[in-house]
């Protein structure tokens, strides 16, 4: 039971991603399952350089798409994607396929990858967190960049930052995922495919539940999990 | 023009056989892409729907006629089906939820165990020999050309470009928009399923590759290098194949890095591409 719920926490997360980067960044983010398979890449070096990396593709990323309007910038995420694959799969040559060594905790008599709970709180707290960060003024600002970003800008909101900040936190926070999962299955570059596929398709229902999408998203993906 | 670009086409696919056996077998890969890019072309150029779905209708085809080939008419109408199910999406998400059906598809393609056979390894059909593979792939991009070409300036061309331009017009002056959206998907998803055959008469094995990313961009790729000309999908389609293969050795998986130059230059080409036309 608790691996399925660590599961449903770390998608939920996933599905929280892409619904920010779309609401506020005007973007389908489908570089999220190149963002991941580097961070699962870079656990072979130190999972805390996924970080770094994944703030930093989420920098570049909005430099490439901040002028771009919604279908132009989901497609330029998609080749800043496909090229992150590409340069994992010319830097990790040798590595395809490995299996790292990895820990194994006891919870509740059920035993789990250290890594996975890890990967489970990681995504708990970033959920918990943006839910309370959605009900201060720093989330009353986002949700006017949600609903009308121009308008937004009249009124004096940075939504240029917001942007920036939403494309760069939510890089990292998947990356970092990357880097957990990379410590307990088989990595290879094009691992983050299935997560991202799952996520799209689990926040295009969570997209209709208007400004609770993100307890939505949650409750998507608890919804799948008992469906299967 | 067209005769210029006929006699062009015609050079490509004549030429191949008679510069060897690797020749031949680079050139029926690149005809039979540039086979499945034409139905494409045809549903983005005339009717306005930039699909990155048409994949499912390659790859279901293949799978279908690999696992039961009375599953083939089935195929081609649950294929036809999705695609015109996601269009009600609308035109600016059509690409994206096309896109993500197509993933889909290619996670789900990975359980697909029939007798012991097929997961990832896929499924197994017996092969034409290259020469032959060679002239059926020849043939169906010839004929595809022609008749995508005489659809477009008929009188059902008219009726799907001005539903393209104006949907709402078009009504205005009797034209039933969905019908017709419905027709242009039909034919496109169709031929499609005709290349995806070819697909696997040609190399005899079918596997979850067929929806992947690679294949499911392919034929917006080749357009964004090619252009949107009737002749742009062979032209495409020989660039991208040639060069993975000529680079394979230095670069493995090197239709990667082009995909993702296109991808990430495609607002730049496409600014580019519409600034010409306007002068």
């Amino acid at each position: 039971m608790i691996s399925e719920i660590v599961s449903v926490l770390i998608f939920s997360a996933f599905t929280v991603c892409i619904l920010l980067c779309y609401k506020v960044c005007r973007l389908l983010n489908l570089s999220f399952g190149s963002i991941f398979a580097l961070g699962a890449h870079l656990a072979t070096v130190s999972p805390l350089l996924s970080l770094l990396a994944g703030s930093i593709a989420g920098i570049a990323l909005h430099r490439a798409t901040r002028s771009l309007k919604l279908p132009e910038a989901t497609i330029v995420s998609l080749g800043f994607g496909l090229g992150i694959e590409e340069a994992i799969r010319l830097t990790f040559r040798g590595s395809q396929y490995i299996v790292l060594p990895a820990e194994i905790v006891r919870i509740v008599g059920e035993a789990i990858y250290a890594a996975t709970l890890a990967a489970g709180v990681i995504s708990a707290a970033f959920i918990v967190s943006l839910l309370a960060v959605l009900n201060s003024g720093i989330g009353l600002k986002l949700r006017f960049v949600e609903e009308n970003s121009e308008l937004a800008e009249l009124y004096g909101i940075d939504t240029e930052s917001a942007r920036l900040l939403i494309l760069t936190v939510t890089s990292a926070l998947i990356c970092l995922l990357g880097a957990t999962a990379g410590t307990v299955q088989a990595i290879h570059p094009a691992m983050g495919w299935p997560y991202l596929t799952f996520s799209v398709i689990a926040a295009t229902p969570a997209n209709l539940f208007g400004r609770h999408r993100y307890a939505a998203a949650v409750l998507v993906n608890v919804a799948c999990l008992l469906w299967f | 023009m067209v005769l210029k670009e006929l006699a062009v086409i015609l050079a490509l696919l004549a030429i191949p056989p008679f510069l060897g056996y690797y020749a031949t077998f680079i050139a029926t890969m690149a005809i039979i892409f540039a086979s499945y890019t034409l139905p494409w072309l045809y549903m983005e150029k005339e009717a306005g729907w930039l699909s990155l779905g048409n994949s499912i209708a390659f790859g279901l085809a293949a799978y279908s006629l690999a696992i039961d080939a009375r599953l083939l008419p089935l195929s081609i109408a649950v294929s036809v089906g999705i695609v015109f199910a996601l269009s009600f999406a609308g035109r600016p998400l059509f690409p994206f939820a096309t896109f993500v059906c197509s993933l889909a598809f290619w996670q789900a393609s990975h359980h697909i165990v029939i007798g012991g056979s097929g997961g990832e390894e896929g499924f197994s059909y017996a092969s034409l020999p290259l020469n032959l593979a060679f002239l059926s792939a020849a043939v169906l991009f010839l004929s595809g050309y022609l008749l995508f070409r005489a659809l477009s300036s008929s009188s059902f061309g008219l009726k799907v470009n001005a539903t393209r331009d104006d949907e709402i017009a078009a009504r205005g002056v009797g034209i039933n928009p969905v019908s017709v959206r419905l027709a242009v998907f039909a034919i496109s998803i169709t031929f499609s399923a005709l290349s995806g055959i070819i697909y696997l008469l040609y190399f005899g094995h079918v596997s979850p590759d067929v929806f992947s990313p690679v294949v499911a961009l392919f034929p917006f790729i080749a357009s964004i290098l090619a252009g949107k000309r009737w002749i742009s999908p062979l032209l495409g389609s020989y660039f991208i194949v040639v060069a993975t293969n000529a680079l394979a050795a230095i670069l493995p998986e090197f239709h990667y890095l082009i995909y993702a130059a296109a991808l990430a230059a495609f607002p730049l080409l496409r600014r580019i591409r519409d600034a010409a036309e306007t002068v």
